[in-house]
């Protein structure tokens, strides 16, 4: 049966039009609505937005900046913890929201809060907990091997962190986008869970460039996203992100990847690593697993 | 491991000096293999040292110079965050070129180049590492180490190259910072120091010397400050780091003498370290000093026979135009090919803004050398083309008074480095300062600066 490509404003609960019945047509609405300026996709907490606009600003202290997380439970609780957590391991226990901070630092508040931001009010479509938690576990792992290889390879540290967090964050919103269509839709779209996290996985690119877009996220961070899972890409970002995606799914147990696999990785090639620096990388798994699982 | 490819001449690393060495091999009809553990030729130079940085630098001095050259007559106003990497955009297609010429000039000499990490085995074998697979060997008569080095990062200085970045990350930033700390004040410190002041950057530079580029003139270094405290930028020397840390906000440093720095970034320029690292150089008996720099004598041979090291590995002046000579003068060395005259004449550049030139003995080092010197000096701002163009510099000639032959010439503005050029050629070619009077010069060049300054010797000497 035709029909007609789902509109924007279904993203957000309005009316649906013809009834869809199939997977293949699914796919192609979905394709249709990814491929458009998207009006109605998810914004950022408010608190979220707050912290971007004045981390943004130049006269920014960590005292301002507290203030504001403390309006938010959720988000300063979820500081404190990160901020404790292994991979900001500090000599004393951080205690204090200003301390928090100060230890982590204006940017990686920022980047904590985007993470903690998506996790809260993107990773929250029912019935797929279980799933969307790994997807987010994985992003933070991804985004901290980035940083890594930033390092090694003399790369923007900032950028790579960003990058890796945000390179599967299409995956709710096209998980979100089917669920919307399946419960408003007219007639019942028959596909099933694992027909359902094939198209996540095929079209969540796509989604992350639109997503990237509504939030005027920078065009290279926009093209990271849309590109991770191009195997023919050059570009040093997209590289990165393509083998900390890699190491995360290996520090997470993974079980398709394995440090053979690692090591021969076409895009720790292109990056230019070579077996004891891919081994670095390899033996900050443990820490980066804990630090992602405590997230 | 297969068994050992045979090759006359095995250079390591493709920086200016192993380039050098392998095209002089290969032009002698050797079989030639060069070893790059990059992926791409041209070593740091190309992509993490000098040719971003100039290409930087070249934005630099166009936005810090444009309203002066024009008289204010076109309003220029600087985006808030400016980007690095767009005040760059030109740097792929010079690296390119770059790399074109050089790739284009190994494949037309026919020299083989081998992608992976090279170690010794025995004095005149090496295995060589790739990204993957399998180890290669191969065994040269000779072997020319030109393996670069690499930023030094002090044990006191938590380099994270993300606030406290080194010389290879600095330009991975996509901002400009509010402020730059730059501890150190040597060469790239002083670059990249003059650089960032020029594009609005709140910068200190932090020294435990008493003046930047010790090695340059005094009159040289002095303009050099003078320029970056009007850029709002300020030189902190005979001080050295108590601590360097980033607070979460900031990064703080401490000073020996209380004095507090606090910036939003800091670079981390105190030197550079010899890449000898998995060379196995106790496999071929290879010597270093104790600042880790492999010994050599006046061919570039080392320790042991056959071996011979050249550029940056070898220790001062580091300088690429020596570090190229140096890969020629090894080679010919060793296939008993006439290199001529040691060249004992290097020029200096330094690519701050402004940029400064050197050839030849400074005044203090004349003096010592042959006791009575007269010195003359033009200001750019005599010079015609000076004020046509609104720079600011000096040019300063060292003569010997007995004969009035030129000596040393120091240069500080725009254009040094070319400028210092005709310089070099006068003290080769024995010239008197009176050969610089007759010598006309086109009107109006800032070359004209060297009669003046000529003019300035004759008088001084005969008052």
């Amino acid at each position: 049966m035709q029909v007609e490509p789902l509109q924007p404003r279904r993203l957000s609960g309005a009316p649906v039009g013809a009834p869809t019945g199939s997977h293949v047509t699914l796919r192609a609405d979905l394709i249709a609505l990814l491929g458009r300026p998207l009006a109605d996709l998810p914004l950022l907490p408010e608190a979220a937005q707050r912290v971007l606009s004045v981390t943004a600003d130049d006269s920014c202290d960590a005292r301002s900046l507290s203030e504001i997380i403390r309006r938010d439970p959720s988000l300063a609780g979820r500081l404190l913890l990160i901020a404790n957590s292994p991979i900001y391991a500090a000599p004393s226990p951080t205690t204090s929201l200003q301390q928090a901070v100060t230890r982590l630092g204006m940017r990686q508040v920022r980047e904590v809060v985007l993470m903690i931001s998506m996790q809260t009010r993107l990773f929250a479509v029912p019935g797929f907990e279980r799933e969307l938690r790994e997807v987010f576990c994985h992003a933070t792992a991804t985004a901290l091997f980035a940083q890594e290889i930033a390092r090694a390879r003399r790369l923007n540290v900032e950028d790579a962190f960003l990058a890796g967090l945000f390179h599967d964050v299409g995956k709710p919103v096209v998980l979100q986008a089917i669920m919307d269509a399946k419960s408003k839709a007219a007639h019942e779209i028959k596909v099933d869970r694992t027909a359902t996290l094939a198209l996540v996985e095929e079209l969540h690119p796509l989604a992350g460039r639109a997503l990237a877009g509504a939030w005027s996220l920078s065009p290279s961070l926009s093209h990271v996203i849309e590109q991770h899972h191009n195997p023919d890409t050059t570009l040093p970002g997209v590289l990165m992100v393509r083998f900390a995606d890699a190491l995360a799914h290996f520090a997470m147990g993974d079980f398709d990847v394995d440090a053979a696999s690692l090591l021969a990785h076409p895009a720790a090639e292109a990056l230019n690593l070579y077996s004891d620096e891919i081994g670095r990388l390899i033996s900050r798994s443990a820490t980066i697993a804990a630090a992602a699982a405590a997230l | 491991m297969s068994s050992p490819e045979v090759f006359d001449i095995a250079v390591v690393g493709s920086g200016p000096a192993g380039q050098k060495a392998a095209i002089c091999g290969a032009k002698a009809g050797k079989r030639v293999v060069l070893i790059e553990q990059e992926r791409e030729i041209g070593g740091a130079c190309v992509r993490r040292g000098t040719i971003p940085s100039k290409t930087l630098r070249e934005t630099a001095l166009a936005y810090s110079t444009f309203q002066r050259k024009t008289g204010g007559m076109f309003p220029l106003a600087a985006p808030q965050h400016l980007l690095v990497e767009g005040m760059m955009s030109r740097l792929g297609e010079v690296i390119s070129a770059h790399e074109k010429f050089m790739a284009e000039q190994l494949g037309r000499n026919g020299i083989l180049v081998w992608h992976g990490r090279a170690s010794f085995s025995s004095p005149h074998e090496l295995s060589v590492t790739p990204l993957r697979g399998e180890r290669r060997a191969l065994s040269a008569g000779t072997i020319v180490l030109a393996p670069g080095s690499r930023p030094r990062m002090p044990d006191d200085v938590p380099v994270d190259h993300e606030h406290i970045l080194d010389s290879d990350s600095i330009l991975s930033m996509h901002y400009l910072p509010r402020s730059l700390a730059v501890l150190g004040a040597g060469v790239i410190a002083c670059e990249y120091a003059s650089i960032f002041a020029a594009l609005g950057v709140k910068v200190t530079l932090i020294d435990k010397a008493a003046r930047p580029l010790a090695f340059l003139e005094p009159e040289l270094t002095d303009h050099f400050v003078g320029a970056l405290e009007r850029q709002d930028g300020k030189f902190l020397g005979g001080r050295t780091t108590r601590e360097v840390a980033f607070d979460g906000a900031a990064v703080q440093i401490e000073l020996d003498d209380g004095t507090h720095v606090e910036a939003e970034k800091v670079l981390c320029a105190l030197g550079r370290v010899a890449n000898v690292e998995g060379l196995e150089l106790e496999n071929a008996g290879v010597k270093l000093n104790s600042r880790g720099l492999i010994i050599v004598d006046e061919h570039c041979r080392t320790a042991s026979p056959g071996i011979y090291a050249v550029g940056d590995v070898i220790g001062p002046p580091s300088l690429a135009a020596s570090a190229m000579e140096q890969g020629r003068r090894a080679v010919s060395h060793a296939l008993d090919i006439p290199a001529g005259q040691a060249a004992e004449l290097i020029p200096t550049g330094v690519y701050c803004i402004p940029e400064m030139a050197s050839v030849g003995l400074t005044e203090i080092r004349a003096r010592e050398l042959h006791g009575s010197v007269t010195m003359g000096r033009a200001s750019f701002a005599e010079i015609a083309r000076g004020q046509i163009a609104a720079v600011d510099g000096l040019l300063k000639l060292v003569t010997d008074t007995s004969d009035g032959r030129i000596l040393g010439v120091h240069i500080v503005g725009e254009g040094a480095s070319e400028l210092v050029a005709v310089g070099q050629v006068a003290i080769q070619s024995n010239w008197r300062v009176e050969q610089l009077i007759e010598t006309i010069f086109n009107f109006p060049t800032l070359a004209e600066a060297y009669r003046v300054a000529a003019l300035d010797v004759v008088k001084r000497r005969t008052t």
